[in-house]
């Protein structure tokens, strides 16, 4: 009876003990209101730039003492007759290591929320490079080999070329000032990031030769997920133009109070989910607005009927409006394909090539990758949570809250962040 | 001949369920064409299949009728002089950029955001005439009521306007008002959309306001020469508001132009949202969250009060 006994408290003592490997939960942030995934997604917006490095009197006293203000915008030319590609690049007075950050779809290099994560990184002492994402009107223009970007493969390649330019161009001028390398990118610009560690990882002598490589909030099925965006923006087909004027009006209203730092964050966000919906994918159909002109200006591929010349372009972007990112893919990316293929296209054979389980191989097996996602990230569905989890194993955190990344401006989550993204201590 | 049937009825199903998996992925052919809402039966499918296998530009999905939601139609105002339009843009832009930014730097050395967004107070207080005129015009007599509450309030407590007490201590929200909003309130369409110099945007409708929001505008009866078009003591304090605006502005104002492929289109979307905004604030005389059907209690711990 005793040596039963003895058995039973010794078996629960190994459970116990391994229970964080054996029933790995999410990370569970704490005061974090539970809302509904897609309207907690609308708190990435209280992720902006804190400026802790000014005082306050510097800060009353001069207009632009803000954590942006303090990098330099570079400019680098990166394909032959287009215009130099523009990035941001805060770096440390000493030598440090530098993170380079991909920001999500349409993001320009300017963008808050990226500059707040650069600041973070950067008051941990790394220095930081920003570079637009692949679906920014101005990588587009300035560094996309490609006619039509939204197959990964060639995006990656395409962010890559650029990276290994700038960041030779920077060892070049700052020397020993760069130590190591290392790679960040949140939502596309986390499929971009793993894409480009599949690359490293078979083509070690081309390659700049990240250390670690940290993809928050990736995509895993990228027509999935942009599908989700488009049906965001739709929400809106049946409202009146006085409820979309209200939905904006709010949104606007509440960003304004949000820099104003006249919220309360650990307080319920006052939005529906249609409204969050809306807000959400309005900011990414303006950015397809304008990367649809840039393909335009480049290319006519003939779906856009509107003239447009320097001096008039609004029918052009009237036009341009009526676009979802699932049109896009069935117009212009479909077409260059096919002409480039010379091969019928088909949409599901290239989003699996474009996803997350084509480089399952490198996933598994690549030691220095990290990646943070949500539980109820609304860009995955529920089985896609499981292969990250099968595949990734404990190289993989998932958050409890946020939705898609509204968790960054949470404390919490931001030293997960600083955590994997620190290299170990060289021997 | 019964066997002749069975096997031309294997056939058929063997076909059949060959056929299917050829068109089961939710890209083939026939999933394909029946997005298309103008495919109503098996006939013209037949026909869009050979336009498909012949790779005409009917094989693309484009977009049917516009959508009820697209932004930049349902916040479209007429460009017919979008030339010059683009000229004032890059005229204006480069007298922000090379004179009013330095000039900016400057000033925000001297004076401290606080006190800055304390002239910019003071500079809204001191506009109550052309309020006041307007919303009589505008027959909302309760708001005419709430501007004078406001303007005693503000200008005694708030010392001369610096301090906004009226808002956040008895929730008498501000309200931007004009004669273009009259204008508009009287049901007079927008005209078209005119970039004036220094001034910015604004449309024939609101221009032709600005004449009358001058004549109301306190600061252009100042002696010595009151209504006199270059009084050197109004310009000379114009200038000063426009340089205080300016500088509590130009983060967000850098960070859109920097960001933007068309700076112009932006801004125009902008400025007519934001029209668009302060007219609805006017016809539902509403400024806050609650009034637009929010009970929840918390949503007031977000509006402390203000306009944008």
């Amino acid at each position: 009876m005793k040596t039963k006994f003895f058995k039973i408290l010794i078996l629960l003592a190994i459970i116990m003990t391994f229970q964080s490997k054996l029933f790995a939960g999410p990370f569970n942030l704490v005061y974090y209101p539970a809302q509904d995934p897609i309207v907690n997604t609308l708190r990435s917006a209280l992720f902006y730039p804190g400026n802790k490095q000014f005082s306050f009197m510097h800060k009353q006293f001069f207009m632009e003492s803000n954590f942006y203000d303090q990098g330099f915008v570079y400019d680098i030319n990166i394909l032959k007759d287009r215009p130099s590609l523009s990035y941001k690049l805060w770096l440390q007075p000493k030598p440090a290591n530098l993170i380079t950050i991909i920001p999500g779809l349409g993001t320009n290099y300017t963008g808050l929320s990226l500059t707040a994560i650069a600041e973070v990184f950067y008051l941990q002492g790394y220095s930081v490079l920003a570079v637009s994402s692949v679906f920014n009107w101005e990588f587009y223009e300035s560094a996309s080999s490609t006619l039509t970007p939204g197959y990964t493969p060639v995006d990656s390649l395409d962010i890559y070329y650029a990276l290994t330019k700038i960041i030779n161009h920077l060892e070049k001028k700052y020397g020993n000032r760069i130590k190591d390398n290392i790679l960040v990118g949140y939502s596309l610009g986390g499929l971009h990031t793993l894409y480009i560690a599949n690359y490293e990882s078979k083509n070690k002598d081309l390659s700049i030769g990240f250390k670690r490589y940290l993809a928050l909030n990736p995509p895993v099925d990228m027509l999935y997920s942009l599908k989700k965006l488009d049906n965001f923006y739709l929400v809106a087909d049946s409202w009146t133009k006085p409820e979309i004027t209200k939905k904006i009006y709010k949104g606007m209203r509440f960003y304004r109070k949000i820099l104003d730092k006249a919220t309360n964050n650990t307080a319920k966000l006052p939005f529906t989910i249609n409204e969050a919906k809306y807000i959400i994918g309005l900011s990414f159909h303006l950015s397809l607005v304008e990367l649809l002109a840039s393909i335009h200006e480049r290319h006519n591929f003939g779906f856009l009927k509107a003239k447009s010349s320097w001096f008039s372009r609004n029918a052009l972007y009237k036009e341009i409006d009526n676009y979802t990112y699932y049109d896009y893919l069935l117009t212009f990316f479909k077409k260059n394909y096919a002409q480039k293929t010379g091969k019928k296209v088909f949409l599901s054979e290239y989003n699996k090539r474009s996803g997350l389980k084509a480089i399952e191989n490198t996933l598994k097996n690549n030691e220095k990758i990290r990646v943070i996602h949500t539980s109820n990230d609304f860009l995955l569905k529920d089985k896609d949570r499981e292969w990250l989890k099968s595949t990734l194993g404990d190289r993989i955190t998932f958050i409890n809250k946020g939705g898609h990344l509204g968790y960054l401006y949470n404390d919490q989550a931001l030293e997960l962040i600083c955590k994997d993204v620190k290299l170990p201590k060289k021997k | 001949m019964t066997q002749a049937v069975k096997l031309i009825l294997i056939l058929f199903t063997i076909l059949s369920v060959s056929f299917v998996p050829i068109f089961a992925n939710e890209d083939s052919v026939v999933s394909h064409f029946r997005l298309r809402s103008d495919i109503k039966n098996e006939t013209t499918l037949t026909e869009n299949i050979g336009v498909f296998f012949k790779n005409s530009p009917n094989y693309y999905n484009l977009p049917e009728k516009p959508r009820p939601c697209n932004v930049l139609t349902l916040y479209d105002v007429n460009d017919p002089l979008e030339a010059y339009n683009r000229t004032m843009f890059a005229f204006n832009t480069a007298f922000t950029g090379c004179i009013l930014r330095p000039i900016g730097e400057i000033f925000s050395c001297v004076f401290p955001e606080y006190v800055r967004i304390g002239f910019a107070r003071m500079a809204a207080n001191i506009q109550l005439p052309n309020r006041f005129i307007n919303t009589i015009l505008q027959g909302r007599l309760e708001r005419t009521g709430i501007e004078l509450a406001r303007f005693g309030v503000n200008t005694t407590v708030g010392i001369l306007g610096f301090y906004d007490p009226a808002s956040s201590w008895m929730n008498l929200e501000a309200q931007s008002n004009s004669f273009g909003r009259t204008f508009e309130y009287w049901g007079i369409g927008p005209g078209c959309y005119v970039i004036l110099p220094v001034q910015g945007s604004t449309t024939l409708r609101d221009g032709l306001g600005l004449i009358l929001d001058w004549y109301s505008d306190p600061l252009t009866w100042i002696p010595p020469d009151p209504l006199a078009m270059f009084s050197p003591i109004r310009l000379g304090i114009k200038a000063f508001l426009k340089v205080n605006d300016m500088t509590l502005i130009m983060e967000d104002y850098v960070r859109i132009y920097d960001s933007s492929k068309d700076p112009y289109q932006t801004f125009k979307l902008i400025y007519t949202m934001f029209s668009h905004m302060e007219m609805m604030k006017i016809e539902n005389d509403k400024s806050s969250f609650k009034d637009f059907g929010y009970q929840d209690k918390e949503v007031l711990l977000y509006d402390p009060g203000g306009a944008i």
